[in-house]
């Protein structure tokens, strides 16, 4: 464990990362004790520690068959034959692994940092300390970066596949499946790789982001291939396309887990004056003069939003975690992540 | 093209203010965040599904409506009713002369039973009850021979109404131009004021009214004059003896029809205090025609009246003339000469019995001082006259000097051309002196008595006056020096002078215009006077009784010899008491109204008054919108909204601003 810790730290320095590690010791430590919860029985492909849905060598007992030939000998139970004179041959529940896939939402609306992308006003009184303050604290992409590795590592700690994808308009990035603890480096790397490239990306000018979810998964690669758990982390600010991923991940037989993240600036935003919003993923603006009600209605905007998409994830049997990037990240897996039942420890 | 309000030019400051906004106006703060989808969600729900909806939630709109309902206000120019000349000073300006106690013409035109003068108070009192604001002040001028102020700058209603009431016409001349310029002369240094005349306009002076520059707004309240198409007047009248017939007085009545048709007009005689007319004379009078008739065999009177027969309908206060029958005894006069043929045949012509006297041998006696009824001197120095008995005569006796010869401490002088300026007064009446030449004067140093009513040459020639109540002449040039008795005009100088010099023994006090001031030569002995009322004018007794009788004044025991004439018309007694209270003697006087306010009116006579225009004079107040002088009064004027419109429209420009800077939606 400490070994696998360590390896993920250095690892990050060594690259010459400027960003601090994703997850720090003590989350580390608490993910290990941890393990991703699936619902159903997994059908894998390789041994693992779940249980499968397919017989196979684990230790649970599934049922009795009369032996045939050309089956393993060591698997009749003499005890019944000693009674019965027949030979039956004992089955158990194979164990295979859990496919985790990780997909996070790399458009700009994850990637938006509310104080580090004040540009309109050079002299914004909050840029300067925002730059050097922990201008990632709230941001929902690092945010969900972070609950990905968490995932990540928790499943490899618990002998699971874990591949991760990263999509904007389309997918822009993918890990191929990593099995075993000492894989979580790679994880790690990928995780953050992907900040810095987004954090690179973002200092330009092109857009990545539709208004439609849908697009990212339309080629059929975007989709895994076998079945498992699908965590999708993203701020859920499409206007369309969430339901037809839903139930595109569901047709790949995918357990998905949307993770709903939305910063601090969005849930309470303390916008006040006439001002030009600029969308940043289309770079459009829009002149508001806010006010209390246009404040309170947008609140009922954002709840209703919210509720949509819990509405839509409760039908298409998903489960949904809402997650606030203000609130820190231990704090976040403890409460809702385990309460939620979607990690066990 | 015109402008009727240039001052509204200052609105145009508008103009630059607005770009001044503009330029000041601040843009959108640029606001990155992550992403439209909910803020549209908003705003979409803002939006309406319905064009009117959309409407509804638009500020801007709602302003840019109610600017453009003000635009169509304002070119409805609308107005606001107030009270009139609820402000500041108002001057009342009461017409009471002699023509407002004609009759009133009521709501529709016939006559509602009052004199003018009682519409025109009415009228004025309504004004103050109705339209009088609590911050004006309000003054009121009534007219007369002398405008008099009978409120000014009062506040107080009561005290107004008071005023008002008291009112009481005046008969005699009427200057109503003096009042009217005496109003504004009380308005000149006030900032807001306004002139009510309320009148008649029938002004005797109405040409020279009109003539003035008025600096304030001036508004007529007419009193309509009953439309009557009857009204005459006994227009003179005339008793003198019979010379036919003594003992009997003959009579000329002229009657003056002011009608619009021909009329029989009556006019009864009366005697002394009769009630039954002792004879009537009766013309066919045309429209605006005089006619006289003769009517002979009249017994003796001290007071004759000649009154229509007919009640006036239109005034009455001209209906009746009294007369005093000329005096039958021959006066007599001492003339003391050397020798002046002409003046002493001028004199017997006047009528005047002479009495011839050598200043060198006659000596007055008690029989001269009885007889004589006054004394020429002619050429005679005083050092020549100063016996006792001399100056107890010449103390007592009006005196007529010729002055030949510079006495000590004057000169004679040669007067250096034949310019004459002559002065009115009863002894100049109808003369000219054209022509005449006087080849030396005596210059008079001090003369205290009397002025000079003749100036021959730039140096008095005749000086006239009263000195003790005696009535004094003096020609300051002999006869001989001059070639005044050769002119035709000596004789008729010569009539009015013994006329002149023998007004003290008049038995009677004639006849004099309300109000004016007349000369009264008082007993030696009379320590106090009275007036006392015989008969009014026909229809005016209700004035003689509102009114006490102001009776003469007295000083410490001397009764000023200038008095003034009663108010009404009528017939008056004075009488004249000595300090014991013993009746010295008694006299009448026939007090008429000034016969110019009775002339029938004229439509072109009648008054119109304006303010003068504000190109004369820098400082003219504007009038008050909407006034108007039409019959009647306006009740109410108008205050222009245009501006305050204006100024609404500017502050919802100001308030459409603050809402374009915060934004379109509410």
């Amino acid at each position: 464990m400490n070994g696998s810790s360590s390896g993920g730290k250095p690892n990050q320095q060594s690259h010459g990362m400027h960003t601090d590690p994703l997850l720090d010791p003590s989350t580390i430590r608490l993910l290990e004790r941890l393990s991703v919860s699936a619902k159903g029985r997994i059908r894998g492909t390789m041994q693992g520690k779940r249980r499968s849905r397919s017989l196979g060598s684990s230790l649970e007992f599934a049922d009795f068959r009369p032996y045939v030939p050309g089956d393993d000998i060591r698997r009749i139970d003499w005890n019944v034959y000693g009674r019965s004179g027949r030979a039956f041959v004992r089955q158990y529940w194979d164990e295979q692994e859990l496919q985790v896939h990780l997909m996070v939402d790399v458009s700009r609306s994850m990637s938006f940092d509310s104080q580090a992308s004040l540009v309109g006003e050079p002299d914004h009184p909050a840029r300067a300390s925002a730059a050097a303050a922990a201008h990632h604290a709230a941001n929902k992409l690092y945010y969900a970066l972070q609950l990905a590795a968490s995932v990540g590592y928790t499943a490899l700690a618990g002998e699971d596949r874990v591949s991760a994808k990263l999509f904007a308009n389309s997918v822009t990035g993918e890990l191929p499946p990593l099995r075993g603890r000492g894989s979580a480096r790679r994880l790690f790397h990928f995780l953050t790789d992907a900040w810095q490239t987004n954090r690179q990306a973002q200092e330009g000018t092109a857009a990545a982001g539709s208004d439609d979810m849908y697009n990212a998964f339309m080629s059929p690669s975007s989709l895994p291939r076998l079945a498992g758990q699908t965590w999708l982390f993203t701020d859920g600010l499409y206007a369309e396309g969430m339901e037809r991923v839903l139930s595109a991940l569901i047709g790949a037989r995918q357990e998905v887990v949307f993770v709903h993240l939305l910063s601090p600036a969005e849930l309470r935003p303390d916008l006040n004056g006439e001002l030009r919003l600029i969308d940043s993923e289309l770079k459009t603006g829009k002149d508001v003069a806010l006010g209390t009600s246009v404040i309170e209605s947008y609140l009922r905007a954002l709840k209703q939003h919210q509720s949509d998409i819990r509405t839509l994830c409760g039908k298409c049997g998903a489960g949904y975690l809402f997650v606030d990037t203000g609130i820190p990240l231990e704090q976040t897996l403890h409460s809702i992540f385990r309460a939620a039942g979607f990690l066990r420890g | 093209m015109f402008f009727q309000s240039l001052g509204s030019l200052w609105f145009a400051l508008s103009l630059p203010a607005i770009a001044l906004l503009y330029m000041l106006k601040r843009t959108y703060i640029d606001t990155p965040i992550s992403s439209h989808l909910l803020w549209n969600r908003v705003l979409k729900e803002q939006e309406a599904n319905r064009p009117w909806q959309k409407l509804r939630r638009s500020l801007l709109l709602l302003l840019q409506l109610a600017a453009a309902l003000l635009l169509v206000l304002a070119l409805m120019e609308p107005g606001w009713w107030r009270s009139a000349a609820a402000e500041g000073h108002v001057v009342l300006v009461i017409d009471r002369s002699a023509s407002m106690t004609g009759p009133a013409s009521g709501q529709d035109g016939k006559p509602s039973g009052e004199t003018k003068l009682e519409a025109a108070k009415s009228s004025a009192l309504q004004w103050v009850d109705e339209q009088m604001g609590s911050r004006t002040t309000v003054s009121i001028i009534t007219t007369g021979s002398e405008p008099s102020i009978a409120a000014l700058r009062e506040r107080d209603k009561s005290k107004l109404e008071q005023a008002i009431g008291d009112l009481q016409p005046a008969f005699g001349e009427s200057d109503g131009t003096a009042a009217v310029s005496l109003a504004d002369a009380l308005l000149r240094e006030e900032k807001e004021g306004s002139v009510i005349v309320v009148t008649d306009r029938d002004w005797s002076d109405a040409a020279s009214a009109e003539q003035l520059k008025l600096q304030s707004p001036i508004t007529m309240m007419a009193i309509a004059d009953a439309v009557s198409t009857e009204g005459a007047a006994v227009a003179a009248f005339g008793v003198k003896s019979d010379p036919a017939k003594s003992g009997t007085q003959i009579a000329v009545v002229t009657l003056r029809n002011d009608g619009k048709k021909p009329a029989v007009l009556g006019a009864d005689i009366y005697a002394d205090d009769s009630k039954k007319p002792i004879a009537t004379a009766t013309a066919n009078v045309q429209p605006g025609e005089w006619e006289s008739v003769t009517v002979p065999g009249l017994p003796e009177a001290d007071v004759y009246k000649a009154q229509m027969s007919k009640p006036d309908e239109r005034y009455t206060a001209d209906d009746a003339l009294f007369r005093f029958p000329a005096s039958t005894e021959q006066k007599q006069a001492l003339l003391v000469t050397r020798g002046n043929l002409f003046l002493d045949k001028a004199l017997q012509l006047a009528g005047i019995k002479t009495v011839i006297a050598n200043p060198e041998t006659y000596e007055p006696g008690e029989k001269a001082a009885q007889t004589v009824d006054w004394i020429v001197l002619d050429g005679i120095q005083d050092e020549e006259l100063k016996s006792k008995a001399w100056q107890q005569l010449l103390a007592a006796k009006p005196i007529w000097r010729f002055i030949a010869q510079a006495p000590v401490g004057s000169e004679s002088v040669q007067p250096k051309n034949g310019s004459i300026q002559i002065v009115e007064h009863p002894v100049t009446r109808y003369l000219s002196f054209e022509d005449i030449h006087i080849a030396k004067l005596v210059q008079q140093p001090n003369v205290t008595w009397g002025e000079a009513i003749v100036t021959f040459g730039g140096i008095p020639a005749v000086y006239a006056g009263q000195e003790g109540g005696r009535p004094m002449l003096l020609f300051a040039f002999d006869l001989h020096d001059s070639d005044l008795p050769l002119r035709p005009e000596f004789p008729v100088l010569v009539v009015q002078a013994a006329d002149w010099m023998g007004g003290s023994a008049k038995s009677q006090l004639g006849e004099a215009v309300s109000g004016s001031q007349i000369d009264i030569d008082f007993s030696p002995n009379a320590a106090s006077a009275s007036w006392e009322l015989i008969e009014s004018a026909p229809g005016m007794k209700r004035y003689a009784e509102a009114s006490p009788l102001k009776q003469p004044e007295a000083n410490g025991g001397i009764v000023s010899p200038n008095q003034t004439v009663p108010d009404v018309p009528g017939l008056y007694r004075l009488k004249e008491q000595d300090a014991k209270g013993a009746l010295v003697s008694e006299r009448m006087l026939h007090v008429t109204a000034d016969p110019r306010e009775f002339a029938s009116a004229d439509s072109s006579r009648l008054l119109t008054l304006k303010q003068a225009s504000a190109a004369d004079g820098a400082g003219s107040k504007q009038p008050l919108a909407g006034s108007s002088d039409a019959a009647g009064m306006d009740r109410q004027t108008a205050d222009s909204l245009i501006r305050w419109i204006a100024l609404l429209l500017l502050a919802i420009i100001a308030l459409e601003w603050g809402v374009y800077r915060r934004g379109r939606a509410i």
